[in-house]
């Protein structure tokens, strides 16, 4: 019998069952911010011993270790925040008891979008409570300005009301941290996360014995599931397709498959990537015309990439075709927004960001992205901006470029750096014509990219891994 | 230093606990399909050809990948599928429950036992059925036919609603709109290579919902000229089946728990199991998991608890992972009379009821099962009902006619008015005898039976001899 090479279609309903098979074992591993996963529930054990946080936000309990549950958020806009003791973006602050509203008659729906942090309570009847009518905020340096009920600029004000001390204890069962987005028609709830007991600021066993005993193994445990690869359990099956294709085509695994046109599913990239020291072949972004193209898919390790031509420019001179990519470096240069401050249409954005980027460039591009349409909820390009950082290390300012880009979100939770760069075809070019981003830097995708010089509308270029 | 206190312990062991739950749920088993075995068995057979798991459904000439489903070619009327426009070989269809082929005429004997399905889950409320053989029921009824077992198909092709057809002599529809249609004779269609996927599917016709249980279908396997991929990746294949199936889960959580029981061993001079027994503290059940599984061995706990001896006790909740000994505890004042304590262990052996459409009488009932020939002539049963996710037990002595047929007459106390199909399991129980002297201490133990058993179903006390039963007597059942 003639050697055969698996269909794409026998081929799709076996990725698709091993992705999801290893997406399973990665979704309940999760992460230590990740409620009802493994990390949670660990990192939560070794808090409840040694005490201290280890995500990025929680509340300082008093007294013994708190236990807190979540209770649906309540529909109704007021809510009430007792005295306590927030850690909260690298600083403790201390929280006086305060009911929150945010009706939707004060916010100011010209101004544009903003989210914070908001740690309040459902059950006011234990401590009482005043209403006011603005959030919580941290305090902001001069000049930046978070757009804010009314006014333009100005810093939240804010009604202190002291109640009857308040402590969070194991009894206490709605104490709640979330995030908030407040849109002109009101406020978002899907943007809302729910606190888990993780999050809580332990106060620690403050007993030597547990200490020496009981915690080295719940840190033991904690470590392994954070260094765990759970694609090395599919390691030899995913060697088996990839001997398997390159015996019977004489092509390594990603190259037939990118040449077949292929689309592998995400879960399956990401086993691969986990279980082979290569990855899938992707395709990043697709520009034709003056229309920016933007990424969908990221690799999960850096690559080197290039542009291909898909179709023929034309002879003579002022027909060649120039593209501009700004293209994300390694993880090490991304964090995460936490609170962003912009007005709708502006071109400038300040961001607070979690992490400090003073390994950053001092000036650069960046790209920035939020979860939200500005209307529904829905998949947002990057934006791609210019920034400084050199006034602090968690403060930027970013200037988004000109041209075909997108608006600024205030909703936004990526920030990465990304680095410009340019490819370009020389008049008469065919398709297939392939020009590499960098020959020395790997990235892991592209955030958008854009065709210039084109001698007309219908010429595309596609960007791909290699 | 002292030893870990309950509060630190309870937040502890809950968090080990439930991380064990998450990492079996994961990996669950070839009849899961939503668990990681699941899905690589489903590739293995995908491979291999035929199935894995002890369900699916035998199409006729199928390709290396298909599905079955209605075709779309249906008038939007929304309520009924007309009964002409298909035709479906309903001769070649069977379909695989509980590890045996059933063919499709044979709908009527198709078992209820829905242990071996995974719950794909719920596809909405039954408004109301009339069924094509006379059988009928309404929403909420606690009786009427019991279940129904239909192929069926969710390409919703009734202008988005949800349609169900359903194969063999039960005729009738769903439309989540407009509710049941009746027809005396089945629909027909064919089957044909289009997106919807064929389901098995278990109507609980009286509980108001319908749970539908997603099978894979009995793969074929790849078509002519596959043996070089099936030679070059089947093997692996089979060993990824194999190692995850057999995979211990619980090794990811051993350090933490190593770390927790050396500390009490170090701190008290006792094991982790025999100091948390002596201290009368109740695990919960995912750790006791974890503890089981690491180490073979099973963490003690309260299963049946009677107060003043005259409150009915509450069963065990789950069978013991290991069989294990019992012990009766009395836990109150007990006066100057003799306790006789009935307590009815549940042994190693069980079976399964076979019945549709049954339900029991408190007086005595003919249950058929899939086979007791190992069984005493006489004895006990416990049956086990998982309604509404607590498990109850309902005990009674039974007389066992043939190997697949018992007589049940049930314990004062005992019957819950529970009805099929919520009971499948039937166990063997062993009853066992201990008696309290007047005026023991509070915390005097006795043994329970002579054997280990996998939980305790039921137990009664009567007073032995002439004297006085203090009201505050009560009597606990651990296992040892």
């Amino acid at each position: 019998m003639a050697d055969t090479v698996i269909t794409s279609a026998f081929l799709q309903k076996l990725e698709t069952l091993l992705g999801e098979a290893h997406d399973i074992l990665v979704e309940k591993t999760g992460n230590i911010e990740k409620p009802k996963t493994l990390l949670q529930k660990i990192n939560a054990a070794k808090l409840t011993i040694r005490g201290g946080h280890d995500a990025d936000f929680g509340v300082k309990g008093s007294g013994t270790p708190p236990s807190i549950t979540i209770t649906a958020l309540p529909t109704a806009t007021s809510v009430y925040v007792p005295t306590t003791t927030l850690y909260f973006g690298g600083a403790e602050k201390i929280l006086s008891g305060v009911t929150l509203s945010c009706v939707d008659s004060s916010v100011n729906r010209t101004l544009g979008y903003y989210s914070g942090y908001y740690l309040y309570a459902n059950d006011r009847s234990t401590v009482g409570g005043q209403q006011i009518d603005t959030f919580i905020l941290p305090t902001l340096g001069s000049g930046y300005a978070l757009p804010c009920f009314g006014t333009v600029g100005a810093i939240p004000t804010l009604t202190q009301i002291y109640p009857k001390n308040y402590k969070p204890s194991l009894a206490d069962s709605t104490v709640l941290l979330a995030k908030v987005v407040v849109t002109p028609t009101g406020v978002n709830q899907d943007s809302i996360y729910y606190d888990e007991t993780n999050f809580t600021f332990y106060e620690g066993c403050n007993d030597d014995d547990l200490i020496t005993q009981v915690f080295p193994g719940l840190n033991t445990v904690e470590d392994n599931l954070l260094a765990v690869n759970r694609g090395s359990e599919f390691t030899t099956v995913v060697t088996s397709l990839k001997s398997h294709v390159k015996a019977n085509t004489g092509h390594e695994f990603t190259a037939y498959w990118r040449d077949q046109g292929y689309s592998f599913t995400d879960k399956f990239r990401k086993l691969y990537s986990e279980a082979s020291t290569d990855e899938i072949i992707i395709s990043a972004c697709s520009v034709t015309g003056p229309t920016a193209g933007y990424t969908v898919m990221e690799t999960y390790k850096p690559a080197y990439f290039e542009a291909v031509l898909n179709t023929t420019l034309p002879a003579g001179t002022g027909n060649g075709l120039t593209l501009t990519a700004y293209a994300f470096k390694s993880s090490t240069y991304e964090t995460s927004l936490k609170y962003g401050a912009t007005v709708t249409g502006s071109s400038t954005m300040a961001m607070y960001v979690k992490d400090s980027i003073v390994t950053w460039p001092t000036t650069g591009y960046l790209a920035v992205k939020g979860n939200y349409g500005l209307q529904v909820h829905q998949e947002v390009p990057w934006v791609i901006a210019s920034y400084d950082r050199s006034s602090s290390p968690t403060i930027i300012v970013a200037t988004k470029v000109t041209g075909n880009n997108a608006e600024f979100d205030p909703w936004s939770t990526r920030v990465r750096l990304v680095d410009q760069q340019s490819v370009y075809f020389t008049p008469a070019s065919t398709p297939g014509t392939a020009g590499a981003l960098s020959t020395s830097t790997q990235y892991l995708g592209v955030a958008r990219a854009y065709i210039n010089g084109a001698p007309g509308s219908t010429y595309g270029v596609s960007i791909r891994s290699k | 230093m002292p030893i870990i206190n309950n509060t630190y312990l309870n937040i502890l062991e809950n968090a080990l606990g439930d991380s064990y739950a998450l990492l079996l749920e994961a990996q669950g088993d070839k009849n899961i399909p939503e668990s990681v075995v699941g899905k690589v068995s489903t590739a293995k057979a995908y491979l291999r050809g035929g199935r894995e798991a002890d369900y699916g459904i035998q199409a006729k000439n199928i390709a290396s990948n298909y599905t079955l489903g209605i075709p779309y070619e249906y008038p939007n009327n929304g309520s009924q599928l007309p009964k002409t426009r298909y035709a479906y070989a309903f001769d070649n269809i069977s379909a695989v429950i509980a590890g045996k082929v059933f063919p499709s005429v044979d709908i009527d004997n198709w078992p209820v036992n829905n242990e071996h399905f995974a719950i794909g889950g719920t596809i909405g409320s039954v408004a109301g059925i009339t069924l094509g053989n006379g059988k009928s029921s309404t929403a909420g009824s606690s009786s009427g036919a019991g279940a129904i077992w239909a192929i069926i198909s969710d390409n919703t092709p009734m202008g988005g609603s949800i349609a169900y057809s359903v194969v063999g002599k039960y005729s009738p529809f769903y439309n989540v709109g407009t509710g049941f249609a009746n027809y005396t004779t089945p629909p027909v269609f064919e089957p044909a290579l289009t997106t919807g996927d064929v389901v098995v599917a278990k109507f609980d016709v009286y509980g108001g919902t319908a749970a539908v249980n997603w099978v894979e279908p009995i793969y074929f396997g790849p078509a002519t000229g596959y043996d070089d991929v099936v030679i070059d990746n089947f093997s692996n294949l089979k060993s990824l089946d194999t190692t995850e199936t057999a995979k211990s889960r619980s090794t990811e959580l051993k350090a933490a728990v190593d770390g927790l029981s050396s500390h009490v061993r170090t701190q008290e001079s006792q094991n982790f199991a025999t100091y948390y027994k002596s201290q009368g503290y109740q695990f919960t059940e995912n750790f006791k998991h974890l503890w089981y599984d690491l180490y073979g061995t099973e963490l003690s706990s309260d299963v049946l608890k009677m107060q003043s001896l005259t409150l009915s006790p509450t069963a065990c909740a789950k069978e013991f992972y290991a069989p294990r000994s019992l012990e009766a505890v009395l836990k109150g004042t007990q006066g100057s009379a003799t306790v006789v304590l009935s307590v009815y262990g549940l042994t190693s052996t069980k079976t399964y009821v076979t019945a549709k459409n049954s339900s029991f009488s408190q007086t005595g009932h003919t249950l058929p099962v899939t086979s007791i020939a190992s069984w005493g002539s006489t004895g006990y049963a416990a049956l086990k009902d998982e309604t509404a996710g607590a498990i109850q037990w309902n005990v009674g002595e039974y007389t066992k006619i043939n190997p697949t047929t018992m007589t049940l007459r049930f314990l004062n106390g005992t019957y819950a008015g529970a009805f099929y199909p919520n009971i499948t399991e039937v166990w063997n129980v062993d009853k066992s005898t201990a008696y309290f002297n007047p005026n023991v201490a509070v915390d005097t133990v006795k043994s329970v039976g002579t054997t280990t058993y996998y939980g305790a179903a039921y137990m009664s006390a009567t007073v032995g001899t002439a004297g006085t039963l203090a009201d505050t007597t009560s009597i606990w059942i651990r296992n040892i």
